[in-house]
């Protein structure tokens, strides 16, 4: 009987779509198992080789192993089961949810100084805020988040078509952020500053006309983005090709 | 020596490790152990996949697990919950009737 390759069964739970946590806690289990039994062994007074072999043999046949893992369906990934709702449902969610938390944190600590009617200054600290929170919204937060969600899909074994769609949206959507509030006050310009989202894809009445350097700039950042995930496509692999296609 | 039991896989494992989780709390090896003394060998298994039905258990409810450090090993141990062990009365009262009509035919009384 083969020795049990542990590694590999791993690999195969994962493509399978077993949940990550599960995969790994099945296989330290596994292993702690072979321990035992190989221990039982040599207390019996077998050798190293056979009590080695009988320890595997007990344990059970990979694929019977791997096939009885993968039949609990409530083992499986969220992602596994319900791709069309993950990608497509709870991405655009936990976007609206990171959103509105980036708001938060960008609006609480600015509020007071924007009602206040006495003239003081604003702190240092806090125009610091405003262009951390701000420039790392612009460039940082969609890269960081699309990344995630292709890793995210990567080590699952997931099949990449809805992933994929999700990331497009994303990209396209978040690099169409712009001008279109003005937020502050001519009494305070220090702190003034601009959110919206559509500037050049959904004009407003009222606001200014779309220019060929704003467009410029969105599709900078949606090419940058998507050179992003063309790179980890090409260097992040969890799996083999092999391994993909032999297991699942 | 061990192999594998199909009757293991279809439903018979979730009897006999909730019965007895219900008594003490178990890692795996040792509730492989018991299944195999308290059913007098007669129930072999590939011991490798009790480790998919305890998890499917507790994913479930019916199990609860805990960590503990033993001799200098991270064990897992499980122990069947409240919930598990109404669930282990249903079982067994199914068990009982089927076994009882089992029993019948095969001791002729069907006639």
């Amino acid at each position: 009987m083969p020795e049990l390759n542990f590694a590999r069964i791993k690999t195969r739970l994962l493509i399978g779509g077993m949940a990550p946590k599960y995969a790994s806690r099945t296989i330290e289990e596994l292993k702690q198992h072979y321990e035992d039994l190989y221990r039982a062994e040599k207390t019996s007074g077998t050798q190293n080789a056979e009590a080695s072999a009988n320890a595997f043999q007990q344990l059970g046949d990979e694929d019977v192993l791997v096939q009885e893992a993968l039949s609990k369906t409530e083992l499986l990934s969220w992602a596994h089961r319900f791709p069309k709702l993950v990608y497509l449902g709870a991405v655009p969610s936990l976007y609206c949810l990171l959103l509105a938390l980036y708001l938060a944190l960008l609006l609480l600590p600015v509020l007071p100084f924007v009602d206040s009617q006495e003239t003081v200054s604003v702190p240092w600290w806090l125009r610091a805020h405003v262009n951390i929170v701000i420039y790392s919204f612009l460039y940082a937060f969609t890269p960081l988040l699309t990344a995630a969600i292709f890793v995210f899909a990567r080590k699952r074994g997931s099949q990449m078509l809805w992933p994929l769609v999700s990331i497009g949206f994303l990209i396209v959507f978040s690099s169409a952020w712009w001008v279109i509030w003005r937020f502050g006050t001519e009494a305070r310009p220090e702190i003034s500053f601009t959110l919206g989202w559509g500037y050049n894809f959904l004009y407003f009445p009222g606001t200014a006309q779309p220019t060929v350097g704003w467009t410029a700039f969105i599709l900078g950042k949606v090419t940058a983005n998507i050179a992003l995930i063309v790179a980890l496509a090409k260097f992040y692999k969890p799996f083999t090709n092999e391994e993909l296609t032999s297991t699942s | 020596m061990a192999n594998t039991n199909p009757a293991f896989m279809s439903g018979v494992p979730e009897l006999l490790v909730l019965r007895i989780l219900s008594d003490t709390e178990m890692y795996g090896y040792e509730l492989v152990r018991a299944i195999r003394i308290c059913s007098a060998e007669r129930i072999a298994l590939a011991e490798g996949v009790v480790y998919p039905a305890l998890h499917s258990l507790e994913s479930r409810g019916l199990l609860k697990s805990r960590r503990r450090a033993v001799d200098g090993r991270n064990r897992i141990y499980y122990r069947t919950t409240a919930k598990g062990i109404k669930r282990l009365n249903s079982i067994v009262d199914d068990w009982q009737r089927i076994s009882a009509g089992i029993n019948d035919i095969l001791g002729g009384q069907h006639a």
